[in-house]
C-alpha cells in the first residue's frame, strides 16, 4: 500500500503534465468539434461541422496529398534505410563516417530542412537546376516547388532525405541484435547472401519494420513545417496537407471559428489512429521470433 | 545590528510595495525584428511614462504569424495584452468584438481622414488606430528604361496598349518585366491584376467584386484577366515567381537587376533604403515610380489601392482600458508621425509634421508628385476577401495565374464557384 503511494507521488508530476497539456487539449478539441466557436460566443451545431467536411473539396485534396506523402514515405524512407543499414551492417568502406553522415539530417530542424530544400530547388540558382543546366538537360529545368506536378514529389524527397537516417539507425540496431549464429546456420544450410537477407534477416526484422512503418506513417500524416516553410500548400493546393489546412482554417481565412478546424483535427486523429492500428496489425503478423 | 536589520527590512517592504503599485501596461506587437518601428514605440512609451509615472509599459515582440493565435486565445480568456498590434486582414476580430471602441479616446484630427473612416463602424465606434498604410506602387529601374528607350508619359501613366509594348520590350531585351515573389505572401502576385481591375471597374464595382456581388464572368473582369494573361504569356514574371520570397523579390529588382519593373507596396523603402550590405538598393540605383496603366473606358484610372498595414487596438478584456487608450493617444501627434516616417519610410495613417521630415526627401517628393491626382481606395484582396474566397483568390490570382499555370477560363470557373459558395454560406 505504502509502495503504491510512493509510486503515485513519483508519477504525479508527469501525470499532471500529461493531463493538462495532452489529454485535456485532445478532449477539448473533440468537444469543440461539435460547436461553432467565436471569441465570446459558442453555439452547439451537432454534426454539422463533420457534414461540411464531407463536401469540403480542399480537405479531400489535402487528405489525398497527405496519404500520398505517408504512403510514399513508408516505401522510400524505410526501403532506402534498409539498404543503407545493410551496407553499414556489412561494414562497407568508411562505414563509421557514413553512419554519422546519413544520420545527420535527422538532427536538423524541419524549418532548416525546408530552407535547405527551398534553395536546392530554386529555379535560378538551386543546385538541382544548376546541375541539369550544366549537363545539358535544360529541358528538365523547372520551378520544382512552383509546379503542381512536381511540388509534392519534391517535398517528399526532402522528408525522405531527413528521416531515412533515423530509420537506418533503428534497423541497424535491430540487425545487430540478431544472433550471428542464425546467419551461420543459414550459410551452413547453403543459403546465399540474397537468401540470407530475404529469407532470414527481413522476417526477423519484421517487428522493427512494423514499428517504423507506424512511426513513419504517423509522422507524415501530421506534416506541417516542411510545407509551411516552402510552399504554404501551393501551388493550387498541390502540397496542401491536412495539418496546413487545419491551421489555415483556424487562423488564415479571416473567419473566427475554431469549431470547424477542431472537427478536421478530430476526424484526422481518428483516421491516423485507425490506419496505424491496421498497419501495425498487418505488418506485425502473429509470429513471434525468439532468439 | 538588529535595529539596522529592521530598518533594512522596512525599507525593502516599502520599496517592494512601491514597485508593486506600478501598473503594468502590456503591449503585444509584431515587428520583433524591426528596430526602426520599435524605436517609435519606445519613444511613445517614454513620453507616456513621463506623463504617468505610476505606469510601466511592457512590450512583448512577436512575429505576426505567432501573434494572431496568441491573441485569439488570450483576449477571450482575459489574459491578453492591454494594447496589441492588429493586422487589418484579421477581419474576424471586428465581427467577434475583439476591438475596443476608441472614438472618445483619441484626437482624431491628428489622424488621416481615410484612416479614421476605415475603422469607423456604422454605429460610430472607431476600432483601431492605423499606423501603417501603403499604396500599391509600380516602381521601375530608370537605367533599364533608358537603355530600352522607354519614356514615361508626363502623367506617369501608360495606356494598356502602350504598357503591353513596354512589357514586350523588357522581355525581348532579356529582362523580366516584373519582379515578384509569392512564396511567403498571399497578395503581391495579384498586384498588377488587382490594379488593372480597379482601373477598369472603378471604386464602386471593385467594392462589389470584393463583396462577391460582382461576377467573375462580368465581361470587364474577363477583359482584364485576358489582358493580364497576355502579359503573363509574354514572360512578364520570373519563372520562379512561386519560389521567390518578398525580400528576394526586392533584391531581384534592385540588386540583381533582373526585372525592369516592381509592383510592390509603398513599404518598399523600408527594405530598399537600408545600406546595400544589409540588403538595400545600391547607392547608384535610379528608382522611378509610375502609375498602373489606364483603360480607354476605365472608370477608376486615377484610383490607387491603399492597403492598411499594421494598426493598434485596445483589448476589450483589458483591465486598464483607459490607460491603454491614453497610450494610443500618445501616437496621434504629428511629431510622432514624422518620427515614424523618418524611421521607417513607410506611409502612415498618423498626420505628419512635414517640416520634421529629414530622411529621403527626394523619394517622398517623387511619390507625392506621381500621386498628385490619385485617389486612394482602401482595400486589398487579402483584407477584403474572406473564408474560402480568400483562399481561392490567393491560390489562383496570387500564385497559379501569374505563374502561368492556369488559363483565364479555368481561373474564372474556380473564382466564380468560390464566389457562389461564399454567397450561399452568407445566405444570399
Amino acid at each position: 500500500m505504502k509502495n503504491k503511494k510512493v509510486i503515485l507521488i513519483f508519477l504525479l508530476p508527469a501525470l499532471v503534465f500529461y493531463i493538462l497539456f495532452i489529454l485535456y487539449p485532445v478532449f477539448r478539441t473533440f468537444y469543440n468539434s461539435f460547436f461553432k466557436i467565436g471569441a465570446f460566443r459558442i453555439k452547439y451545431v451537432g454534426l454539422k461541422n463533420f457534414r461540411e467536411i464531407v463536401k469540403d473539396e480542399i480537405f479531400w485534396k489535402s487528405a489525398k496529398n497527405t496519404l500520398i506523402w505517408a504512403g510514399a514515405s513508408i516505401v522510400l524512407e524505410i526501403g532506402t534505410a534498409f539498404l543503407l543499414a545493410l551496407a553499414l551492417f556489412n561494414k562497407i568502406w568508411l562505414h563509421r563516417f557514413f553512419r554519422v553522415a546519413w544520420f545527420v539530417p535527422v538532427l536538423i530542424p524541419y524549418i532548416v530542412t525546408g530552407i535547405i530544400w527551398l534553395w536546392i530547388y530554386n529555379y535560378d540558382w538551386g543546385v538541382l537546376n544548376t546541375i541539369l543546366r550544366t549537363i545539358g538537360l535544360r529541358n528538365f529545368v523547372v520551378p520544382w516547388l512552383g509546379n503542381p506536378k512536381t511540388a509534392l514529389p519534391a517535398l517528399i524527397v526532402g522528408t525522405t532525405w531527413m528521416w531515412t537516417g533515423f530509420n537506418m539507425v533503428i534497423l541497424l540496431a535491430a540487425m545487430h541484435s540478431i544472433p550471428h549464429t542464425i546467419f551461420d546456420a543459414a550459410k551452413v544450410d547453403g543459403a546465399n547472401s540474397f537468401q540470407i537477407v530475404t529469407k532470414v534477416m527481413i522476417p526477423l526484422l519484421r517487428p522493427t519494420f512494423s514499428n517504423l512503418v507506424v512511426l513513419c506513417f504517423i509522422g507524415k500524416m501530421r506534416v506541417f513545417d516542411m510545407v509551411w516553410v516552402t510552399t504554404e500548400g501551393g501551388p493550387l493546393w498541390s502540397t496542401e496537407t491536412v495539418a496546413t489546412y487545419i491551421f489555415k482554417r483556424a487562423f488564415k481565412w479571416n473567419v473566427y471559428d475554431l469549431g470547424y478546424p477542431s472537427a478536421l483535427a478530430t476526424l484526422w486523429f481518428i483516421v491516423i489512429f485507425v490506419i496505424s492500428l491496421i498497419l501495425g496489425r498487418l505488418i506485425k503478423g502473429s509470429e513471434i521470433y525468439e532468439y | 545590528m538588529r535595529k539596522l536589520f529592521g530598518i533594512i527590512l522596512v525599507m525593502l517592504i516599502i520599496i517592494s510595495q512601491l514597485f508593486a503599485a506600478k501598473v503594468i501596461l502590456k503591449v503585444w506587437s509584431h515587428w520583433a525584428d524591426e528596430e526602426n518601428k520599435k524605436a517609435v514605440f519606445y519613444e511613445v512609451a517614454r513620453r507616456f511614462e513621463a506623463k504617468h509615472p505610476d505606469v510601466k509599459v511592457e512590450f512583448t515582440w512577436y512575429q505576426k504569424t505567432a501573434l494572431k493565435p496568441a491573441l485569439m486565445s488570450a483576449i477571450p480568456a482575459g489574459t491578453g495584452p492591454d494594447v496589441f498590434y492588429y493586422d487589418p486582414p484579421w477581419t474576424e476580430f471586428v465581427t467577434e468584438g475583439l476591438l475596443e471602441d476608441l472614438s472618445d479616446a483619441i484626437d482624431w484630427n491628428n489622424v488621416e481622414p481615410w484612416a479614421k473612416e476605415m475603422w469607423t463602424m456604422p454605429d460610430g465606434r472607431i476600432l483601431a488606430l492605423q499606423l501603417e498604410a501603403w499604396s500599391v506602387e509600380l516602381y521601375y529601374n530608370k537605367d533599364i528604361f533608358n537603355q530600352l528607350g522607354i519614356t514615361i508619359p508626363e502623367n506617369y501613366q501608360f495606356t494598356v496598349d502602350e504598357f503591353k509594348k513596354v512589357v514586350k520590350k523588357c522581355v525581348q531585351a532579356g529582362y523580366d518585366a516584373f519582379s515578384a515573389g509569392t512564396a511567403d505572401r498571399d497578395y503581391p502576385g495579384f498586384f498588377v491584376g488587382e490594379m488593372l481591375l480597379l482601373h477598369k471597374l472603378g471604386k464602386e464595382d471593385m467594392e462589389k467584386l470584393y463583396d462577391c456581388q460582382l461576377s467573375w464572368k462580368d465581361p470587364r473582369v474577363v477583359e482584364v484577366l485576358n489582358y493580364w494573361k497576355e502579359l503573363i504569356d509574354m514572360g512578364a514574371y520570373p519563372k520562379n515567381i512561386l519560389g521567390i520570397k518578398l525580400g528576394e523579390s526586392h533584391r531581384y529588382f534592385y540588386q540583381e537587376k533582373k526585372a525592369a519593373m516592381f509592383p510592390m507596396g509603398a513599404f518598399y523603402p523600408g527594405r530598399a533604403f537600408v545600406p546595400p550590405e544589409k540588403g538595400g538598393q545600391p547607392k547608384d540605383f535610379k528608382l522611378g515610380i509610375m502609375l498602373y496603366p489606364s483603360w480607354p473606358d476605365g472608370k477608376g484610372n486615377n484610383w490607387v489601392l491603399l492597403s492598411p498595414g499594421g494598426a493598434l487596438a485596445v483589448s476589450p478584456t483589458s483591465k486598464h482600458k483607459k490607460l491603454a487608450k491614453e497610450f494610443l493617444a500618445e501616437f496621434t501627434n504629428p511629431e510622432i508621425g514624422a518620427l515614424w516616417l523618418n524611421k521607417t519610410c513607410v506611409p502612415t495613417g498618423l498626420k505628419v509634421d512635414l517640416s520634421k521630415i529629414t530622411e529621403h526627401r527626394d523619394y517622398w517628393n517623387m511619390y507625392f508628385d506621381v500621386h498628385k491626382n490619385s485617389k486612394f481606395f482602401v482595400g486589398l484582396s487579402n483584407i477584403k476577401f474572406k473564408g474560402k474566397m480568400r483562399e481561392v483568390v490567393a491560390q489562383i490570382l496570387n500564385s497559379a495565374f501569374p505563374a502561368g499555370l492556369i488559363s483565364v477560363k479555368e481561373a474564372i470557373e474556380k473564382l466564380e464557384k468560390a464566389r457562389l459558395e461564399y454567397l450561399k454560406e452568407q445566405g444570399q
